[in-house]
């Protein structure tokens, strides 16, 4: 049995979906200089919502619905702080990361004491064009959530950079006093900037839980908000960006998935691993030497291939590790982070 | 006086009046601004000139008196509404977004709805503006990688775009050459030809007696006189803004250089280019130059913030071989930075641990490791006494102390080390007159004493009024160093505009 | 003094408007408020021996809180207690099940170094990434708490797993390791390590007021930039302080293993240790002295939820929902009082300096 089958490929759009849909909130919020770092929060209500909805009315719409309310109040909390209040906005997200993971699971205990299971969101099989061989499968066979994403991505693309409003939300972002001075209103902007971010969580949070597996656990959401964080980081703040990282996530997501259910790694992840890093250093065209090395080791090892194996949860920190070193490798993308991040906006220093 | 603009006035402010808490920013300010004139609002800092225009441009709402347009009566309440009026301002520190294109910076703007897209219509535009005043931009530049003029031009073409038709100019030429300034001036002219209405905020005479038709004094939050330029002469201007005939200039003692004491060599940094530049014992030495010729890498370099490709640096004597901040204070430096905030003064710690952020980590103050709280608490108060820092106490918060008590406790705690070089830039930006005799004066007692003062300064007059000798900075090169007694405005705007080329 | 009374005020009204919060929740869920506070009392200082398991698990808070201090004094936010906490805590469970038969003062010391050792390694990989490649330390050290929690789940599966059962805990931890409690208070509930309270706050102010180092992290904290100008190596302090922050974390770590309830090391063990922490510090206004108030309220919210959750059948996490909420309140209050006090003083120039700087490590 192969490891890069068609069903890997699923799996990794699958996961890769809900990070890609809170990420491009999150890289939207960032962008007009709100950084919420309570992102897990932040998915975790919608998560909750969602399903507290599918508990009470048991229709799936509804309960994305109920998500997107979850997701946009603790945004709208985070809005409150960061915006108005102006405390700082690492702190204030710690609260809203504390605030997400306590509420939910006090809630959950006190209002659904019995776990309830609900059948995750049907795939949507496109007659003919789901026959086709690999593509078939992974794009017309999908989910509704999978369509949503990606036309909520290519959304974020046109607005971004093909709107007035994309171009206010950059100038608040990087040089808020310029877009004041031509009357766009930064804190309206920042607003609608962080509900965005807000509703595209609470989505991702209820596809989490009733969409892909279709019942709410405390914590659930497993460290996806900070994925989706690091994206943005990797991402550089461009949407092409992130759509890489989230990819690199997700695939070592799928991996790890796939290989903790297999006695030993199989050769082919040693020559994936190497074929990925070499074109790694072909677009970074940095970090040679130890890029060279490591890539040199690859390759030995898909040539030996040793028995190796790891155990499971080694696996399962697999996303976090690449996250980090990605991020690592990525240092010098930090300078085009937008310059007013996390600074808020007072006018009268105008 | 002939103060009354007449039938063609533009604006008319009457007893406009506003407080912050029991500080009276503006007093009962009458002022009328006419179509088709250039109009110089001149002041001190602290006269109330910012807080003029920002109730002008709809940032404060006045607390008393009122304002017409057009013979209007209005009321802004917030910046937009005084744009939609055709009130504009082209800020010193410029509104540009750096990482957006200039096109995209014009087609910045609220959005109605949200999926518009405006770069097309702000293309239009810019190229209506173009052929009514000639103004050209470049669409697809990054503001970014645009010159400082380019970018005041784009400035303006902006606010003209959003259809302004009375520009306030915010001291305009503080980052100009010569050269870029008499565009400028052109370009006024111009504008106020076509029948727009100019302001001029400047304390610069000269400018103003090139540009302007009437002029407003400000002092003390008040309107201390206006008339036509015509009429009047700088002395009576300078008078009204100071409110007492200024004390002649100080005669300087000649200089009488000792051994040297800052000597750079081909030093290389960035778009600095191989500068050599020696400083003596007993000499200020000032660099004269417009913002953005190197001034920042020059500091930088010395000082060891940032690395040098090439080149060296001695002080006192001992050659800095791996330049770092340390190196630089034990070899005897000491420097006055131009930016305040961010990298002199740590706002959240007290005025007395400011006085002593260096003092404090080695002998006497500390033994090791260990401060001594008492003898630094002595040494603040002592400081803030003889440089007349005016605070509640070494206890005060940096950030609550007014500019100028800052920048005196930066002077006392560089100062006070008896280094054997000063770098000073821009010392007394934004202090008022008594502040800044108080730094020139503190200055020239050092180079009397004996020590070197390394002078760097945007602003022409201040160079040739403190320096023994005089460096032109220009593109990133040292374009000549002239001698005090031959140094005139002229000789070193001819110095800096000597090789406009660029690579 | 004024100021002081009005700071106090308003420590007192985040206070009740967080018991007031507790209250509304309690009526929610259909729980008497009275009845609740009765329960809560008793269970955390109605007795010796509860309250004498409120202190003891102060401490580990209050280490944490002392971390998040240091390091937000050298102004680097980071947020990798939990994983510091849990690193340690593995260090030195690894020390201390080789401890059998080592004399107890060297084993309870060589636990209580290896402790310091794992959070201080850990919290060193966010001063690395920081300091040499500019990885923002808030996100690093987020994901490594995730990798931590992972770390732990294959130790106690793995390496570290009691041999007796399948359970995924270790071994119980030899006698000599377990750090000594007042014989005096019933049940032993009391471990000798509550005077790290008062002994490490003021550790931590004289270190702040009186010596260069500590005086040196301030300025690096308070404006980076002319810490570097004034010949501060301000990657050194930051560095230094992450370091240091992430030691106290491990030595918390230690504390919940040696000085708790379960001498053993299983997953839970960190319980919400590490993001708590940091609100004692919070609460705290980042003094050590008011840390060791706040950490001994937050110690109470744990012990007495438990009792709420065993006595009325609350469910367990309102803790974490006050805790949260607390976060908020104490954040929403601060400013306020900022904003009365420019509002007071219109004439001076507020000088703000960016709290997250976008600074060029060189």
């Amino acid at each position: 049995m192969g490891v890069f089958d068609i069903a890997f490929l699923v799996s990794a759009l699958t996961i890769a979906a809900p990070i890609l849909m809170a990420a491009t909130g999150e890289l939207i919020s960032q962008r007009a200089g709100v950084m919420n770092v309570g992102l897990e929060g932040v998915l975790l209500a919608g998560a909750f919502a969602g399903y507290l909805t599918m508990t009470r009315v048991e229709n799936q719409a509804l309960g994305f619905l109920g998500g997107i309310a979850g997701g946009l109040l603790l945004a709208a909390l985070m809005g409150l702080l960061a915006i108005e209040v102006k405390v700082d906005q690492i702190v204030a997200g710690i609260a809203i990361g504390v605030l997400g993971l306590g509420l939910t699971t006090f809630l959950d205990q006190h209002f659904v004491p019995e776990p309830q299971t609900f059948k995750p969101l049907p795939r949507i099989e496109i007659p003919l064009l789901s026959d086709i061989p690999v593509a078939g499968p992974l794009l017309f066979d999908q989910d509704l959530f999978i369509w949503a994403t990606l036309a909520v991505v290519g959304l974020a693309a046109l607005v971004m950079y093909r709107t007035t409003w994309g171009i206010n939300l950059a100038a608040t972002g990087e040089t808020p006093v310029a877009a004041d001075a031509a009357g766009v209103s930064v804190r309206g902007l920042r607003w609608s900037a962080v509900l965005v971010s807000g509703a595209l969580a609470g989505a991702a949070g209820a596809y989490i839980s009733i969409g892909d597996v279709g019942v709410f656990r405390e914590d659930m959401t497993g460290g996806r908000g900070y994925l989706a964080i690091a994206a943005v980081l990797f991402g550089a703040w461009r949407l092409r960006g992130l759509l890489a990282a989230v990819a690199i996530f997700a695939v070592t997501d799928a991996v790890q998935l796939r290989l903790q259910s297999m006695p030993a790694v199989p050769g082919e992840i040693w020559t994936a691993a190497a074929i990925a890093v070499l074109a790694g250093l072909i677009v970074m065209r940095r970090g040679l030497v130890v890029g060279g090395a490591v890539l040199i080791a690859l390759v030995a090892l898909a040539v030996v291939h040793p028995v190796v194996s790891l155990p499971a949860s080694l696996w399962l920190a697999m996303p976090y590790v690449l996250a980090l070193v990605a991020l690592a490798a990525g240092g010098a993308s930090r300078h085009r982070a937008p310059s007013a991040l996390t600074l808020p906006y007072v006018r009268s220093e105008a | 006086m002939a103060a009354d603009p007449g039938p063609d006035e533009a604006l008319r402010l009457s007893g406009i009046t506003k407080r912050f808490g029991a500080f009276t920013a503006n007093d009962r300010i009458d002022l009328g601004i006419a179509w088709g004139e250039v109009h110089a609002l001149l002041g001190e800092n602290g006269a109330g000139k910012t807080t003029l225009m920002r109730i002008v441009t709809g940032l404060y709402q006045p607390d008393e008196g009122t304002m017409s347009l057009d013979g209007t009566p209005v009321a802004f309440r917030r910046p937009e509404q005084a744009l939609r009026a055709g009130i504009g301002m082209v800020h010193q520190h410029f509104t540009l977004v750096p990482t957006l294109t200039e096109l995209e910076n014009l087609a910045m703007a609220p959005a109605a709805v949200p999926w518009r897209n405006g770069r097309a219509a702000a293309r239009r535009r810019a190229a209506e503006v173009e052929a009514s005043t000639g103004l050209r931009i470049d669409p697809d530049r990054l503001v970014a990688d645009a010159s400082v003029g380019e970018r005041q031009r784009l400035e303006i073409v902006k606010l003209l775009c959003r259809g302004a038709r009375l520009l306030i100019f915010d001291e305009p030429s503080a980052s100009l050459s010569p050269g870029e300034w008499d565009e400028l001036a052109k370009l006024m002219r111009r504008l106020a030809g076509e029948g727009h209405a100019v302001v001029l905020i400047s304390h610069k005479l000269s400018e103003v007696f090139s540009v302007a038709d009437r002029w407003t004094v400000l002092r003390g939050g008040a309107v201390a006189g206006t008339g036509d330029i015509a009429g009047t002469t700088p002395e009576h201007l300078v008078e009204l803004m100071v409110g007492e005939s200024v004390a002649p200039r100080r005669e300087r003692t000649p200089a009488s250089p000792g051994a040297p004491t800052l000597v750079i060599r081909d030093l290389s940094v960035d778009r600095l280019a191989e500068v050599d530049l020696t400083v003596h014992a007993g000499e200020i030495v000032g660099v004269a130059g417009v913002a953005g010729s190197g001034q920042a890498e020059l500091v930088e370099a010395v000082l060891g913030i940032r690395p040098a490709a090439a080149g060296s640096v001695e002080l006192s004597g001992q050659r800095l071989e791996r330049r770092t901040p340390q190196a630089f204070y034990a070899a005897g430096g000491a420097l006055i930075p131009e930016d305040r905030h961010h990298v002199a003064v740590v706002g959240g710690m007290t005025l007395g641990e400011n006085i002593n952020l260096r003092a404090l980590r080695q002998a006497p103050l500390a033994r090791r490791g260990r401060i001594n709280l008492g003898a630094a608490r002595l040494r603040a108060r002592r400081l803030m006494t003889e440089y007349e820092v005016r605070a509640t106490g070494e206890n005060q918060p940096m950030a609550r102390l007014s500019g100028g008590n800052q920048q005196k406790a930066v002077l006392a705690r560089e100062l006070s080390t008896e280094p054997s070089l000063v770098i000073a830039v821009q010392p007394v930006r934004g202090l008022d007159v008594r502040a800044t005799e108080f730094v020139y004066r503190r200055l020239t007692e050092h180079r009397n004493r004996g020590g070197a003062v390394l002078l760097i300064s945007m602003d022409l007059d201040e160079v040739i009024a403190l320096s023994d000798r005089i460096a032109v900075l220009a593109h990133g090169r040292v374009r000549g160093v002239l001698d005090a007694a031959e140094a005139t405005r002229s000789r070193i705007g001819a110095l800096m505009t000597s090789s406009e080329v660029r690579p | 003094m004024k100021a002081f009374a009005v700071r106090v005020l308003t420590q007192l009204a985040v206070a009740a408007a967080t018991l007031l919060f507790a209250a509304l929740l309690l009526l929610a869920i259909g729980v008497s408020p009275g009845d609740a506070a009765t329960a809560f009392w008793n269970g955390t200082f109605g007795s010796p021996t509860n309250a004498g398991t409120t202190l003891t698990q102060a401490v580990p808070l209050f280490l944490v809180a002392l971390g998040w201090i240091v390091a937000d004094k050298a102004g680097r936010m980071h947020v990798g207690f939990p994983g510091q906490v849990v690193i340690g805590g593995c260090a030195a469970a690894a020390v201390g099940l080789q401890c059998d038969g080592v004399p107890r003062v060297l084993a309870i010391v060589a636990c209580a170094l290896a402790g310091i050792a794992g959070g201080a390694l850990w919290a060193g990989i966010v001063a690395w990434l920081w300091a040499s490649r500019g990885v923002l330390e808030i996100i690093s050290s987020l994901l490594l708490n995730l990798v931590a929690l992972q770390v732990l789940a294959w130790l106690v599966r793995g390496p570290l797993q009691g041999s007796l059962d399948q359970q995924p805990q270790s071994a119980n931890f030899p006698a000599s390791t377990l750090w000594p409690a007042v014989e005096s208070v019933p049940g032993r509930t009391l471990s000798y390590d509550v005077i790290l309270l008062p002994l490490l706050a003021a550790a931590l102010i004289w270190l702040f007021a009186r010596t260069v180092f500590g005086f040196e992290l301030r300025a690096a904290g308070g404006n980076l930039d002319a810490a570097r100008w004034n010949g501060i190596n301000p990657v050194r302090m930051g560095v230094s302080a992450i370091v240091i922050s992430g030691g106290l974390a491990g030595l918390a770590g230690a504390a919940l293993l040696f000085a708790g309830s379960a001498p053993w090391l299983s997953e839970g063990f960190e319980a919400g240790i590490g993001f708590n922490g940091i609100a004692v510090a919070l609460l705290a206004r980042n003094s050590p002295i008011g840390a060791i108030v706040t950490a001994i309220v937050f110690a109470s919210l744990n012990v007495g939820g438990t009792s709420l959750q065993a006595l009325l059948d609350v469910p367990s996490s309102l803790t974490s929902v006050l805790q949260g909420a607390v976060i908020v309140l104490v954040l929403v209050a601060a400013m306020l009082l900022r904003r009365r006090r420019a509002a007071r003083r219109p004439a001076a120039p507020v000088t703000t300096t960016p709290s997250t700087e976008k600074e060029l490590v060189a």
